[in-house]
């Protein structure tokens, strides 16, 4: 939150996206702007000049009909009236000399005097330059039938009075347009942030606490924002679960391992405190021996689990006959069935074969068949199926054990999971989330049947050849 | 034979005769070696395999 506050204003995001949304309002409007100031000045040129030809007509006709003094006559009336306000006439004889020359009332200066020395072109327009402004007058001609010279002009002060309005009528909206778009700039940044900002304020009690219970407030709107939120909570979920995963197995093995660690200090102190007889120091390191064997086992029990659990387990894939596995499981596990009175068998066709990591192929049947002898009591059995089916090995590991509840059977698969009964038997429950792995890493899958207390099934499917 | 007199580990036995490299977590290897023994008795050979407690066994020379 504090970083937040001393964040500078102009580097926030929101900031940013303001400006950008009102200079993209200008910039359109400027465009907008000097397109239609084009457009009108264009217009009220060719306004301009269609008057011009009109009076030419006008004054013409006049002169043809009244000679000059009509003519003289008509320019009176008219900038009497008003309607020459912006217009010149000149007439000029044959040699080009100012005959009447009628100025515009209202204006810059013009010189006049330059006409005399200008080649009238019939048809086309001469242009009159102001002294010292940039204003031109727009100038046509006309012969007339006595080889007298009419000419016609206007300024463009009364099209520069209009487009002075626009202009200055444009500018004031315009203040007020950019007033406006910085507003609505900043309304829009903010309505289009603040679910990042909902994402922040849900991110800081993680931070400060470490809880990932916290969710971000996801809204069904349907949009990007949505599924980013969706995408975090899932994300926290997930982080949660291994956390949850990771504290509940190092709790299961802290506790596992103070016990031995425990009695190992135990009698380690009981040998020193007494003089014993070298028998006897003997037993008391023998004892040491036998409780550190077990501490050790579990920490390379941990190691495998933790290497499938990261996923960096490698396999060295090579060609692996099942029949032999299981040979070597029931010779290995004869025993041990035997003095519990379990009957240990398998049906295994002679030359069955998948491409695998021996090793752990091996450890995952011997896993299941371990845990299988382990829940089945005296009398029952434990069998070891394996058959081909297309591009595939169906392997059966079923037992006649007590069967795993119902409720149990999707979490037997959690690292650090053991069901109540087995919470007594030695190991770290392990086991099975060992096997699993091993299956997913060939590309298999396995499923669990069980029925409580007449047996569990798991059946394990290999592809002949395994997908990387 | 090889290793006769020589301290002899139950990881060490599972691994050279099942080439079985993890702990299994049922007591295989010291129901096998009982019956070993059982065996050499009735074949009149006692006490040859002694159990070093916590370490595992060691063949008698």
């Amino acid at each position: 939150m504090s970083s937040k506050r001393s964040r500078k204003i102009y580097k926030t995001f929101r900031f940013r996206l303001t400006i950008s949304f009102s200079l993209a309002f200008i910039i359109l409007s400027l465009l907008l702007f000097a397109f239609g100031y084009f457009l009108l000045s264009s217009s009220l040129q060719a306004n301009d000049r269609t008057s011009i030809n009109l009076k030419l007509k006008e004054y013409t006709d006049e002169y043809r009909s009244g000679s000059i003094d009509g003519l003289k006559r008509k320019v009176k009336v008219d900038s009497g009236s008003g309607s020459l306000r912006y217009f010149m006439v000149r007439l000029a004889d044959s040699q080009n000399k100012t005959i009447v020359l009628q100025q515009p009332a209202e204006g810059v200066n013009y010189d006049f005097q330059q006409l005399e020395r200008i080649t009238p072109k019939i048809q086309s327009w001469i242009q009159l330059k102001a002294n010292g402004e940039d204003d031109v007058l727009d100038i046509a001609s006309a012969q007339l039938p006595d080889s007298n010279l009419i000419q016609i002009g206007k300024g463009p002060e009364e099209r520069e009075e209009l487009l002075n309005h626009f202009q200055n009528n444009f500018l004031e909206e315009l203040f007020v347009a950019l007033l406006l778009s910085i507003a609505a700039g900043a309304v829009l940044s903010r309505q289009a942030l603040r679910p990042l900002e909902r994402f922040t304020k849900a991110l800081g009690p993680i931070i400060d606490t470490g809880q990932v219970k916290a969710r971000v407030p996801v809204l069904r709107s349907g949009d990007e924002f949505e599924e980013l939120g969706v995408r975090f909570n899932q994300a926290f979920e997930k982080i949660d679960t291994l956390i949850e995963g990771i504290r509940a197995s190092t709790d299961n093995v802290a506790h596992d391992l103070r016990t031995p660690m425990t009695r190992l200090r135990a009698v380690a102190e009981n040998a020193l405190q007494r003089d014993a007889s070298p028998e006897e120091y003997r037993e008391a390191l023998s004892d040491c021996l036998e409780e550190s064997e077990q501490v050790l086992r579990m920490l390379n029990m941990l190691m495998d689990i933790s290497e499938v659990e990261t996923g960096s387990l490698q396999l060295r894939i090579a060609t692996v006959n099942i029949n032999d596995l299981a040979t070597k499981i029931t010779d290995l596990y004869r025993g041990v069935a035997e003095d519990r009175n379990i009957s240990l068998t398998f049906i295994c066709p002679p030359e069955l074969i998948v491409q695998g990591d021996q090793e752990r192929l091996l450890q995952m049947l011997a896993n299941l068949v371990d845990n299988a002898i382990k829940y089945t009591a005296a009398g029952g059995r434990v069998e070891i199926n394996a058959s081909a089916g297309d591009n595939s090995v169906l392997l059966t590991v079923c037992d006649s054990g007590t069967g795993i509840p119902p409720e149990d059977v999707h979490k037997i698969w959690d690292r650090s999971f053991r069901g109540d009964q087995s919470r007594a038997q030695r190991g770290l429950g392990l086991g099975l989330s060992l096997v699993k792995a091993v299956v997913m890493a060939h590309g298999g899958t396995i499923d669990v049947e069980s029925i409580q207390g007449q047996g569990t099934q798991f059946s394990i499917h290999l592809p002949a050849i395994p997908v990387d | 034979m090889r290793n006769a007199g020589r301290i002899v580990s139950k990881t060490m036995i599972l691994e050279h005769i099942w080439d079985y490299s993890f702990d299994p977590q049922t007591n295989v290897v010291d129901v096998l070696i009982c019956r070993l023994r059982s065996k050499l008795d009735k074949e009149g050979v006692q006490k040859i395999i002694r159990t070093v407690r916590g370490a595992g066994y060691v063949l008698k020379a």
